[in-house]
């Protein structure tokens, strides 16, 4: 019966359409996206960052 | 002397840090498209990686680092949404805009008319499309991460994509003169779980 699921599913997966390239929301959405990871990372997260490196500096005693 | 090695244990923090670093930009513009406000997602994405460093141990190394830290962002983000209703509001001028526009430029869909609409969704809808449209996790990681079935995860992509399109396309022209109250769900954001 597994079996058969999986076949259903598959058969199902392999009908369903692909978003074609031109489809303006889903560009929209990538763009949405691709703009914040194109943003250089604030200080504060650098700040985050350090914080973690030295708590791992700390762990191997040589401070 | 097998996992309490120092140096053993050591290693292991360091490939986390790295872990870390390189998700940063992906948990940035997820939560960013969560709650539409630069600050504020930029402070949960903060308090999620503190969390995750907190509870490093439970990552099993090898295992899908990407939902393990998506799940603690998404936790955080409906804790939040819960407790402040400041994350769930948006800026009613962008909203308008959204209103106003007609279906003309539809090829060049603003990203701020995107975001607006998106902020008016049910934040189930908004999140699926976030983590598939945008940030291309595939549909058995969303279901992962959401914690619910793929076919929900399907569903809820499905009317998502129908709502925010029915948002960002506006009134039909006929009832232009009425742009209308649309907008006026916000509490469905607030009511979401």
């Amino acid at each position: 019966m597994p079996k058969k699921r999986a076949l259903i599913q598959g058969a199902r997966s392999a009908s369903d359409k692909m978003k074609p390239a031109d489809d303006p929301i889903g560009t929209a959405l990538r763009r949405l996206h691709d703009d914040v990871v194109a943003e250089p990372l604030p200080d504060e997260f650098l700040r985050l960052l350090g914080e973690i490196d030295r708590k791992i500096t700390r762990q191997t005693g040589e401070e | 002397m097998t996992s309490k090695d120092p140096s053993t244990s050591v290693e292991r923090d360091k490939d986390f840090r790295d872990l870390l670093v390189a998700i940063i930009p992906s948990l940035r513009a997820f939560a960013r498209g969560l709650c539409g406000n630069r600050d504020l997602a930029d402070d949960m994405v903060q308090d999620a990686m503190t969390r995750a460093w907190a509870a490093r141990e439970s990552f099993a190394p090898g295992s899908n680092f990407r939902a393990w830290i998506f799940m603690i962002l998404r936790n955080h983000y409906y804790t939040t949404l819960r407790k402040n209703a400041r994350v769930a509001s948006w800026d009613p001028e962008l909203a308008e805009r959204v209103l106003v526009a007609g279906p003309t430029q539809y090829d060049r869909l603003n990203v701020q008319d995107v975001q607006a609409a998106l902020l008016k969704l049910p934040a189930e809808q908004r999140e699926v499309l976030l983590l598939i449209g945008a940030n291309g996790v595939s549909y058995e990681e969303a279901a992962d991460i959401m914690g619910c079935a793929v076919g929900t995860i399907k569903s809820r992509l499905a009317r998502g994509r129908v709502a925010l399109a029915a948002l960002i396309d506006g009134p039909p022209f006929e009832d232009k003169v009425t742009p209308g109250r649309k907008g006026t769900r916000a509490s469905e954001l607030t009511s979401a779980s």
